[in-house]
């Protein structure tokens, strides 16, 4: 975030630089571990690494290769560090600006329901701390309540946002005091979350925490004009006779002191209800906000960052896919789905040798920055970058950097137009509530591409449709076909409103922007003309279709036009390996791990990484000078889903005894002579409390547990398989 | 904490609002007419302003005569008995005793109140009580270090405080409020009966105490002291009462009476607290109101009707709800906001049972395969599983179950029964991940059809949900669908409990297309 | 009479403080002979007269004067032998704990004989302390006088303080008397053996006053005296008033019921202090008006009350559970009175069926009220309406207030009369 602004001039400044910085600058780079917080350090280093490669072209290439591989991956980790920041940035305010609207709803009913209270009564302070309370007209006290929906069961998105909703209401005036489910437990009760409340509140707390204490210090000149809001943002959590006593406590005083409540909810409104006794739901007065729905995140982030090429970083079709059915199968929360974002943007930095080449995205003159880039490269690479299967597809390339310049730009260029395009799409299909995600699935869908060349009218799967609303996962072009028809059918008012879009959308595309304008131009008059007609096409739904047709039919044509002719994936573009990430294998691994199995995999070919001299020689057969965990792991392997523990101990004894007999023999064994000193003989105590200590190892990495209390004498395994 | 002490000699009026508890006479400007009414009387000659007093109280407490004339008469001239004031929640009990202890001649040296329910702890007790009785000044530094919290130190420290205050033989009032919550405090038994025997243990004459209980009397006989209070009973209020407590303070009352006559008794009916009625009649005045051009009109008998007509539906509504949420239509969504209202109203004249199909929140996959299973393994008995899921849902532990299965068949009403006694069931980890294999295998095939062929889908189909099923269940756990009962993390021995209601489950099965009816064992 | 108001108003006030004074109340006791009165202060005067160590017992239910016969023994002794004695006063309900029981008594001991009392001392020291105390006082001839309220309170525990007292007094130097006063008649069985060794079984029964003695009590309490400062003329023709009151029929009855209920002091205490507040100003007489009031407010049945106050549906859930109770329903809850109110409204199709959450509501109301309550106290993981549930009142309790009440449906009456009857 703020490093980009820094980024053009110190670009620019890049060809002046004296190249022994170089040195300095790598060595710095390198130290730095790759991590956002390290960034300032890294763009410090930034200015001065394209130049070697200028420096260095008259010496002799394989002479420096290692050295070159070494400041190539440097410059890799350099370019994932400026890409991801920069996605990363767009991300934060893409989320923000979702969140904003939130934030002055809530700030709205706050000042809406303090000026409501302070109209009951106005009572001056000594009024506020007498312990009674204010004799008032209202029948019964209720605390403004803010129920704030966040529409995800999944609860990780929504810290980021309820401290930032902190914050802004922090800074608009109000007291704030942020209490969790961890206050509300039945151990601390009401004490000890009101003090918690108190201790974020007060300076100094007083020994004995009551209410009296909080409206003394309501009372001091600079707190006394602005309400306390009380967020609690896991309200499924808390312990609801605890959070009941506290409402019922507060609503005493909420005359004289106005407390509110903003609750965030993960699932529904009846948690409340569950949550809470009628009697402390009288208390409160409610009120609904609803955060964005995580589709709808997904929709904005996806537009913002894989949609319009941000920052020169996109992803395959393999994994977006993969991505999305991570995201709907396995949790829905943006914040995983960010992560694994990342994850993939690293893998393709560390991966792809000429990822670096993405850099030339951000700079404002991307033809020169390739060029020298390109120039610079050790012919290795050159080859490497021609033998990318996009290009042996892609015939007559004479292997000269302005080729793969000329590439990169084509590339660029097609992708714009295809995001602009893939954005029309998307607005003609919003009113049919399509998610962008599955156009986007399947508009970077490479057979796409073929499907067009051989140019059959999409099928319309329209039983299809509502079937797989359920469960998304596009495929063929369901969706598109969806929106096909959608705009068949939309009205005339929405049709304009969504050519109006288009003319933005494409205004890089100028014959295309020209049809538009007709076409506008067209149903201007157009519907003065239809305007009476309009009316009983909305009765009569039927007839709607035919009575807009010619122009609905005009619009689809063209959208069909502009999809078949520029609604290229990149997948089927030279040189898009540079840019685009399709390793999925990797991401998969890396995302859903199996952890249980792992640890088992490890345990059992503990050799391997170990690589000890006394395990290599005797391979298959288990030696005793094994870690006992492994030991017990191998030998578990043996056993079915119970293990009887008195045979499997006498196993273990027999390997550690025989063992210790072989050590015994060849006293200078180096790797387990120490071991062996600290036990002579192996006496059976010890080997009791090694054998215990292995399965209590076992059983918290989760290989085994216990069986019921009935049989003590087995323990079950839970993961098998080698 | 406590209103400073106002000496005998001065002028009455500024007797008349500091000493009396809440007196708004001089300290808010912009009061009804009623709360000014009522130190005015106060400011009055003693002599015969017990009429007044009385009068005062009458306008200020409706329906509440009997009750505010006793209280005057056993509160008054100081050497008083224990008084216990009672009657269920929101009958005006605290209101009536404030309002009489401004009334009370002579007047009341000092007040002190302790309303238990904001006093989280007996400590918080002491402090508050002995910091209203001892003068400011002293207590706000000195009083944080020698907070007493053994009872005989309080007591001692209390009877200093009184004797203190009482030694120019004018009257103290201690008042406990919600004396009820103080039965739930741990050691709460031997708390109350120290506050109950307050009058016996401090011996003051000019000290009276007055508690505040919307528990019956009967509830502290088991630790009551040897004085028992004085009882005054507040009944709840009839409709009548209720319907003058509403009425005050209406701009319209013409159109307020019209409309109570037609809301008032239905609500009456379900209940008869004035808090829950005025919740619940104050958004539907604004819907009763809607029809109106201006609100001050007086409303003749043909706007009523069509008043009625209008108000029907909603009042048909308002009855069967406890707790209604308006959704916030915030500026830029208004038209849609109200529209929204419509149409959920709409929804709930249809059937209140009839469920929204779709789900409100998002939801993984297997999330809601997790909960549906989960849904099932509580609801169904375990010796039903082999029966219900059939032999391709490979639950490993199948054919063991198979013959139970068939007894406990025919023992069902049984099982019905207690099915309705015990409320969903409990179930360990196991059976929990064998009938979410047994599901998710079931509707594998339902998926792939959607799959799209690529190779990895089926890696991170179905089979792949159950990598992380532990992290969706403590989602699950978190968001309070299942309740965890006793866990101990090395033996996962902990037993869940799903506490979903059955439409939401329906709602969740629809959202993955899911047959959930064939899998529910009905009773 | 306009000048009546305020020689009433003084009237009353006396009044009220006559009643308010237990040392009045009881002064009675003084003049009259053999009462416990005078047995306690025979045996207090002689122990200290005799320099020995003595224990006894008050027992009696609450409110019968126990404490006051105390307070005026110690009085009177006080009088009689100003320096041989010095009081401690400990109460079971604060001081049960034996380390602050012993803190105080040190405490009280500093501050009879102006000795200097340090707060910080151990419990040890404390005992110790007094055990010296003891002794000094034995050897100046000067009676200590330990009076244990909540006698019974002190039996609880270990009992070491009333151990360390008692056994302190087995030695001769020693000279102390320990009055022990409890509602507990069997407060000396609570004792250990070692205490209930070294304890003297002597007790004073309390016990409830006869008619006579509260009628008695009452002219006692209520006729005014010529010297309470009061114009003379008022004072005849309010004894004469009263007097006549005393003497009819239904006054009697008024305090016949009265004692069936409750004959402790105390009760008729709060019964006269009623009628004293009843007082009617105008005439500033006590008229048989205030008696009857008086009464009639003390009479109240706390529950009847609170099944006048219900609403219809809170009404229906109760007969819902009564119903299920005769069906021989070993235990029930929420959910099964939901089914039972379901196949009513099915049954009758009454106006009054809501959905199950305005139920729960009631439901809840009568929680509050404790009208019902939960079977169990375990399940707090358990949802509510799951527990079992029963009734608190009786079925003969529930069909009285189903009749007083006016609004009560007839459904409702029919519902609950049916299943009674067949």
């Amino acid at each position: 975030m703020s490093a980009h602004p820094g980024d053009a001039p110190l670009t620019a400044a890049n060809n002046i630089q004296p190249f022994f910085v170089l040195h300095k600058a790598a060595a710095a780079a390198a130290s730095s571990v790759p991590s956002s917080r390290t960034r300032r350090r890294i763009d410090a280093s930034l200015p001065s690494s394209p130049n070697p490669k200028s420096a260095k072209r008259p010496r002799d290439v394989d002479a420096q290769d290692e050295e070159d591989s070494e400041l190539y991956e440097q410059l890799r980790l350099e370019a994932f560090h400026r890409i991801w920041s920069r996605i990363q940035s767009t991300i934060d305010e893409v989320l923000r600006g979702i969140n904003l609207k939130l934030f002055d709803q809530v700030l709205q009913w706050v000042q809406e329901s303090f000026s409501a209270i302070r109209a009951v009564a106005k009572p001056c302070h000594d009024e506020v701390r007498q312990p009674y309370p204010l004799l008032t007209d209202v029948i019964c006290r209720r605390i403004p309540t803010a129920f704030v929906l966040t529409k995800n069961a999944e609860f990780v998105d929504d810290i980021t946002t309820f401290r930032d909703l902190a914050g802004h209401l922090q800074s608009s005036g109000c007291h704030l005091a942020k209490l969790s489910a961890a206050e509300f437990s039945v151990k601390h009760g009401i004490g000890g979350c009101f003090r918690s409340l108190l201790r974020q509140l007060l300076s100094d707390v007083p020994d004995v925490a009551d209410v009296s204490a909080l409206a003394s210090w309501y009372c001091e000149a600079e707190n006394y004009d602005q309400p306390i809001i009380v967020i609690i943002d896991d309200l499924e959590q808390c312990s609801g006779d605890v959070l009941g006593e506290l409402v019922m406590m507060l609503s005493e005083w909420v005359i004289k002191i106005p407390i509110f409540f903003v609750m965030g909810i993960a699932t529904t409104l009846d948690a409340p209800k569950k949550l809470l006794s009628s009697e402390a739901l009288q208390q409160l007065e409610p009120c609904k906000l609803t955060l964005g729905s995580p589709s709808d995140r997904m929709n904005a982030l996806v537009e913002a960052i894989l949609v319009k090429p941000c920052a020169g970083f996109c992803i395959s079709h393999e994994v977006t896919m993969f991505l999305r059915n991570y995201f709907f199968r396995h949790d829905g929360t943006i914040t995983s789905f960010i992560s694994a974002l990342k994850l993939a943007c690293s893998k393709h930095f560390s991966m792809e040798p000429l990822s670096f080449l993405c850099m030339g995205v951000l700079e404002e003159d991307c033809e020169e920055f390739w060029h020298d880039k390109f120039e610079a490269l050790p012919q290795v690479i050159q080859k490497y970058a021609f033998a990318l299967p996009s290009c042996t597809s892609a015939t007559n390339l004479s292997h000269s950097s302005n080729d793969m310049v000329k590439g990169l730009c084509t590339l660029l260029k097609l992708q714009k137009d295809w995001s602009s395009v893939l954005l029309c799409m998307y607005e003609a299909g919003r009113h049919d509530k399509v998610q962008l995600l599955d156009i986007f699935c399947e508009a970077v869908n490479p057979d796409l591409q073929t499907q067009n060349v051989s140019n059959a009218e999409p099928p319309v799967f329209k039983l299809n449709i509502e079937k797989l609303s359920g469960m998304k996962s596009g495929s063929g072009k369901v969706y598109m076909a969806q929106v096909m028809n959608a705009i068949r059918y939309l009205p005339m008012e929405t049709l304009l409103h969504v050519l109006e879009v288009w003319s933005i959308h494409l205004r890089g595309m100028s014959e295309i922007n020209d049809k538009v304008k007709e076409l506008q131009s067209t149903t201007i008059d157009a519907d003065t003309a239809r305007a009476t007609k309009e009316k009983w096409n909305r009765r009569s739904t039927g007839s709607t279709g035919n009575a807009t047709a010619p122009l609905n039919e005009k619009v689809a044509l063209l959208l069909q036009d502009i999809t078949r002719k520029y609604l290229v994936p990149v997948e089927c573009l030279p040189f898009h390996e540079i840019i685009c990430f399709k390793n999925v294998g990797v991401l998969q691994s890396a995302l859903i791990g199996n952890p249980r199995r792992m640890v088992q995999l490890d345990l059992l070919k503990s050799q391997s990484h170990l690589k000890c001299s006394c395990c290599s020689r005797t391979g298959t057969a288990l030696s005793g000078s094994l870690h006992d965990t492994s030991i017990m792991c191998n030998l578990a392997q043996e056993y079915g889903d119970v293990i009887n523990l008195h045979d499997w101990y006498i196993s273990f004894e027999g390997i550690i005894n025989s063992r210790n007999s072989k050590v015994k023999r060849k006293s200078y064994s180096s790797p387990s002579k120490k071991k062996s000193k600290s036990t002579p003989p192996e006496s059976e105590a010890m080997i009791q409390t090694r054998f215990c200590r292995a399965v209590t190892e076992m059983q918290i990495t989760g290989l085994l547990r216990m069986t019921s209390k009935r049989r003590p004498d087995l323990v079950q395994r839970i993961t098998f398989g080698p | 904490m406590s209103q400073p002490v106002t000496p005998r000699r001065t002028t009455r009026s500024s007797a008349g609002s500091a000493s009396d508890p809440a007196s708004p006479s001089k300290s808010r400007p912009k009061s009804t007419p009623r709360r000014q009414l009522i130190p005015a009387a106060s400011k009055e000659e003693e002599g015969e302003d017990e009429r007044s007093a009385i009068n005062a109280l009458l306008e200020a407490l409706p329906g509440r005569r009997a009750q505010a004339s006793d209280l005057l008469r056993l509160l008054a001239p100081a050497p008083a008995l224990p008084l216990l004031l009672y009657g269920g929640a929101a009958t005006g009990k605290t209101r009536a005793l404030l309002l009489a202890l401004r009334h009370i001649r002579p007047r009341p040296r000092r007040v002190a109140y302790a309303a238990l329910r904001s006093l989280p702890s007996p400590r918080a007790l002491f402090a508050s009580l002995l910091s209203q009785l001892s003068p400011p000044p002293s207590s706000s530094a000195s009083s944080r270090q020698r907070v007493p919290d053994k009872p005989s130190d309080f007591v001692a420290a209390l009877r200093d405080a009184l004797a203190s205050l009482c030694a120019q033989g004018e009257a103290v009032y201690l008042v406990f409020d919600n004396l009820e919550v103080v039965r739930s405090w741990d050691k709460g038994g031997q708390l109350l009966a120290l506050i109950l025997r307050l009058h016996d243990l401090l011996r003051l004459p000019q000290v009276v105490l007055v508690y505040v209980s919307s528990a019956t009397p009967d509830a502290y006989y088991s630790m009551t002291g040897s004085v028992e209070p004085n009882h005054i009973y507040f009944p709840d209020y009839a409709v009548d009462e209720v319907r003058d407590i509403l009425m005050r303070g209406h701009s319209n009352p013409k159109l307020y009476t019209s409309f109570l006559s037609v809301a008032l008794k239905p609500l009456f009916r379900v209940t008869r607290r004035v808090d829950e009625l005025g919740a619940a009649l104050e958004p539907l005045f604004r819907r009763y109101c809607e029809p109106l051009g201006d609100l001050k009109a007086v409303p003749d008998e043909s706007t009523k009707r069509r008043l009625f007509e209008h108000i029907q539906p909603h009042l048909a509504v308002a009855l069967n709800e406890t707790f209604s949420v308006p959704m916030r239509a915030s500026v830029d969504q208004c038209k849609d906001g109200n529209s929204g209202v419509k149409a959920s109203t709409k929804r709930q004249f249809g059937s209140r049972d009839s469920l929204s199909t779709e789900l409100e929140f998002h939801m993984s996959v297997s999330a809601k395969y997790l909960l549906l299973s989960a849904f099932l393994a509580s609801r169904n008995l375990a010796t039903l599983d082999a029966a219900l899921f059939d032999s391709t849902g490979g639950s490993d532990n199948h054919k063991r179950k198979r013959k139970s299965s068939q007894a406990s068949m025919n023992m069902k009403d049984t099982m019905v029964e207690e099915m309705l006694m015990k409320g969903p069931g409990t179930f360990p980890l196991e059976r929990l991940l064998a009938i979410f294999q047994c599901i998710t295998s079931v509707s594998e095939d339902a998926l792939n059809d959607v799959e799209c062929p690529d190779s990895m889908m089926n890696g991170s189909g179905m089979t792949g949900l159950m990598s992380d099923v532990l992290l969706q269940l403590s989602t699950l756990c978190n968001s309070n669908f299942l309740s965890k009962s006793r866990s101990c993390p090395l033996e996962g021995a902990a037993r869940y409990r799903s506490n979903i209601d059955e439409d939401l489950a329906l709602k969740v099965a629809r959202s993955v297309s899911f047959p959930l009816s064939k899998y529910i064992y009905r009773r | 009479m306009a000048a009546a108001a305020p020689v009433a108003s003084q009237a009353q006030a006396v009044l009220r403080g006559r009643l308010c004074d237990p040392g009045f109340v009881h002064s009675a006791l003084r003049s009259s002979p053999d009462t416990n009165y005078s047995k306690l202060k025979y045996l207090v005067a002689s122990s200290v007269s005799e320099a020995c160590n003595n224990s006894v017992l008050l027992l009696g239910p609450r409110g019968c004067g126990k404490a006051a016969v105390v307070d005026m023994v110690l009085e009177d002794l006080k009088k009689e032998h100003p320096d041989a004695i010095s009081v401690i006063r400990l109460n079971g309900m604060l001081h049960s704990d034996d380390n602050c029981a012993t803190k105080e008594i040190a405490r009280q001991l500093c501050l009879e004989h102006q000795l200097s009392f340090s707060k910080m001392a151990s419990s040890d020291d404390n005992t110790e302390f007094i055990i010296d105390m003891l002794r000094e006082c034995g050897l100046a001839h000067k009676t200590i006088l330990f009076i244990l309220e909540e006698f019974d309170l002190f039996a609880q525990g270990k009992q070491r303080l009333l151990y360390s007292l008692l056994d302190a007094m087995q030695s001769l130097t020693s000279q102390a008397v320990v009055i022990g006063v409890s509602c507990r008649l069997d407060a000396d069985q609570l004792l250990e053996k070692r205490v209930r060794s070294r304890f003297s079984h002597r007790k004073l029964l309390f016990v409830p006053s006869s008619l006579e003695d509260t009628q008695r009590l009452v002219e006692h309490l209520l006729i005014l005296a010529n010297d309470s400062g009061l114009p003379a003329k008022y004072i005849m023709d309010y004894n004469s008033r009263l007097t006549n009151i005393f003497s009819d029929k239904k006054f009697k009855g008024i305090l016949n019921s009265l004692m069936d209920a409750d004959a402790t002091t105390s009760n008729i205490l709060r019964f006269l202090f009623r009628a004293v507040s009843y007082m009617d100003m105008e005439s500033g007489f006590l008229s048989m008006e205030s008696f009857v009031k008086a009464l009639s407010s003390m009479q109240r049945q706390p529950k009847m009350d609170s099944l006048q106050d219900l609403s219809i549906l809170e009404l229906y859930i109760l007969v819902c559970m009564h119903r299920l109770e005769d069906k021989e329903q070993s235990s029930y809850n929420f959910t099964s009175i939901m089914k039972e109110y379901r196949s009513i409204q099915d049954a009758y199709k009454t106006s009054d069926k809501y959905t199950s959450t305005v139920c729960f509501r009631a439901f809840e109301h009568l929680l509050d009220r404790e009208l019902i309550s939960f079977g169990d106290n375990r399940g707090r993981n358990q949802a509510l309406e799951y527990r079992p549930v029963k009734l608190l009142v009786s079925s003969r309790e529930l069909a009285q207030s189903l009749k007083l009440n006016t609004t009560c449906p007839a459904v409702l009456q029919k519902l609950f009369d049916r299943e009674r009857y067949m």
